[in-house]
């Protein structure tokens, strides 16, 4: 499995498992261009509760331990969290 | 609320939203509605002025950190030493809060605390006195110690929740960025705790387990290699792992669930096994009926539940062969048929896994109940010997015992009420405080029934509720256990009711049943039984007494 795959794999699932608390009319899209912060659907704690999810995920995946919470990543708008294909290129890349 | 649903309030000095959240969700039964208490104000939102008890929750699940209920503890955790008796008089202050909330709930569920994730403690010297964990014990088990007082007020074990987290129980980033004090997989296994936990306290606990033999409850095929040849305890992991499989199952029985066996081998060949082999931990009379032959498994296992008296809804059926699997589950889609491992070293595991014969309290019947059956199997014998059913009747010298409800036997009485479907008039559910409550209110009365023959007791097995209206007594509450159906059990409570009715100063005594999905044999025994019914209200004019079946002794 290459990084892309591996990145869209960790992505899905951490999105899987927020849309497990969330109601019916809440759940968070799977596409490429589903938004997430900002204009999505997600507020700051379900943005804190991706982080977390992503986080371990990354950890298991290559065992190394990243912080996605960094001031730059988040920065003035959503970054990498503004849609779905965002944040697994983002997450493809550290890899 | 119905029996499969609740409204439970969450109560938390976190933010417990991903438990919400789990819990609305998820697709186990019953439903969960979640009312939420703003977090952090745990002593006010139990307070009954609070508008989250605005929402009439029924239950409620009070999850509090130990640094956030006890200042004294906190301290300890800062390193500083604290008298022990600062710690108890904290717990015992949030203690007093519990109960006073609980006595306005079917349940009130409290996680017991864990060592905070970021306290290292004393390490070796932990558990010693002035350790955090010493001290954590301490305030646990005065609160448990709380809850046996408190019959709606139950204490969940937490410490293994979320153990398949390997070390992401707790997350620092959730905590600092969000208050959630637990990883997702903590509030995961929480959310399957409660669900049991409500299971159990609605009497929906599965009552009967169907076990396939070969490759199940021993290594290898009986009828292939013989009884000597199965693979079953001695030096052998697959041998060890069956019979610890056994072992556990066991344990089940002891405490009230029946085993029985549906398998396809030669009976006789299969009960040699059973009876012989050196290593078996389940003889023939743990099991309560089995059906042993080449036919269908669906057809045996339904046969078994007819047998046994009990519903499809309260079996699991566990078989390795993923086709029998597929087969009962298609055929009788309200029995329970998990997928099993194909590995017998993760039997165990995947029983414990199940989480569905919780129990809130163990009764001397519970304890009894396979044996019970054996008898019962004993008294079917004798029935096939003799001619007419009412022979038969006569034969059994049927002695009814009614007993004023009290204390002594409250539990017992609470248990039949919440578990009784088929049988039960008005399928009423009442905790045990709840149901003593009623019990003492002006012109009523709740008697219990103790059923015995010549093959055995039968134990507490019929209740009866009743209550005065002016001049009309009605039946609150009609329940008999599936045990002893059909013995005109029935008919000598019909009696003993129109006997109180009268005695209670009524004139005339009104059954109103309430049916449910289970109910219509209590229907079909009151329709056959009152002759001119109005609808589904059944009355007898007290004038006369209902008649007492011969066969049967009543006594008060």
């Amino acid at each position: 499995m290459d990084k892309a795959e591996t990145a869209a794999r960790i992505v899905s699932e951490a999105i899987g498992e927020l849309n497990l608390q969330r109601g019916a009319d809440e759940q968070l899209g799977l596409q490429a261009m589903a938004a997430l912060f900002g204009a999505g659907p997600l507020d700051s704690l379900g943005l804190v509760q991706l982080i977390a999810e992503l986080e371990n995920r990354i950890e298991d995946a290559n065992g190394r331990r990243v912080n996605l919470a960094d001031d730059e990543i988040l920065g003035e708008d959503a970054g990498p969290f503004a849609s779905v294909g965002a944040l697994m290129a983002y997450v493809a890349e550290i890899l | 609320m119905d029996v499969n649903s609740h409204r439970c309030l969450l109560v938390s000095d976190f933010n417990a939203g991903p438990l919400a959240g789990y819990l609305r969700n998820d697709a186990e039964s019953p439903v969960v509605e979640v009312v939420e208490a703003p977090y952090g104000a745990v002593e006010s939102a139990l307070l009954p002025e609070h508008a989250a008890w605005q929402q009439a929750p029924d239950c409620a699940v009070v999850w509090t950190r130990p640094q956030a209920v006890s200042a004294a503890f906190a301290t300890l955790c800062q390193g500083e030493q604290v008298e022990v008796q600062r710690l108890e008089e904290d717990v015992q202050r949030f203690a007093a809060l519990l109960a006073a909330a609980s006595r306005r709930l079917r349940a009130l569920l409290v996680p017991l605390w864990t060592v905070p994730a970021l306290v290292r403690g004393l390490g070796v010297g932990d558990l010693k006195q002035g350790g955090v964990a010493w001290a954590l014990l301490h305030m646990n088990a005065q609160l448990v110690r709380c809850a046996e007082e408190e019959p709606q007020l139950f204490a969940l074990e937490a410490q293994h929740w979320g153990a398949a987290a390997r070390g992401h129980a707790f997350d620092p980033k959730l905590w600092y960025m969000g208050k959630i004090a637990f990883a997702n997989p903590v509030f995961r296994d929480a959310v399957h705790e409660i669900k049991a936990a409500l299971r159990a306290l609605d009497g929906r606990s599965k009552k009967l387990v169907v076990l396939d033999l070969d490759e199940t409850l021993w290594g290898g095929i009986v009828g292939e290699v013989g009884w000597r040849g199965l693979r079953l305890g001695g030096h052998d992991h697959v041998g060890e792992a069956h019979a610890d499989f056994q072992r556990a199952l066991k344990a089940l029985a002891q405490r009230g669930v029946l085993l029985a066996l549906a398998s396809r081998n030669e009976e006789d060949v299969a009960l040699e096994a059973i009876d012989t082999h050196p290593e078996m931990v389940l003889r023939r009379d743990d099991f309560a009926a089995w059906r042993i032959h080449w036919g269908d498994k669906a057809e045996s296992v339904a046969a078994l539940v007819q047998e046994l008296n009990i519903g499809l809804q309260d079996v699991v059926f566990i078989d390795d062969s993923a086709a029998e699997r597929a087969r009962v589950r298609s055929a009788l889609p309200e029995v329970l048929v998990p997928e099993w491992p194909a590995d017998p070293t993760r039997y165990v595991e995947a029983l414990a896994a199940l989480r569905c014969f919780d129990t809130v309290s163990l009764s001397r019947e519970d304890s009894e109940r396979t044996q019970l059956y054996a008898v019962e199997r004993r008294r079917r014998q004798s029935q096939a010997k003799v001619s007419s059913l009412q022979q038969w009747l006569q034969s059994l010298e049927l002695q009814v015992d009614a007993v004023r409800l009290s204390a002594d036997h409250s539990g017992r009485a609470a248990q039949l009420l919440n578990k009784t479907n088929q049988m039960n008039l008005r399928t009423r559910r009442l905790g045990e405080a709840e149901l003593l409550e009623w019990a003492a209110g002006p012109g009523r009365e709740f008697w219990i029934f103790r059923v015995a023959d010549r093959f055995g007791e039968a134990g507490l097995t019929g209740l009866l509720g009743l209550e005065k209206e002016s001049e009309t007594v009605c039946v609150s509450d009609f329940v008999l256990s599936c045990r002893v159906m059909g013995r005109q059990v029935e008919e000598a409570i019909l009696h003993f009711a129109t006997q109180r009715g009268w005695q209670m100063g009524g004139q005339s005594l009104v059954a109103q049943y309430a049916a449910t999905e289970k109910n219509k044999p209590c229907l079909d025994l009151f329709a056959r039984l009152f002759p001119e019914p109005n609808g589904h209200s059944f009355g007898w004019d007290l004038a006369q007494l209902f008649p007492l079946p011969p066969h049967v002794q009543l006594q008060i």
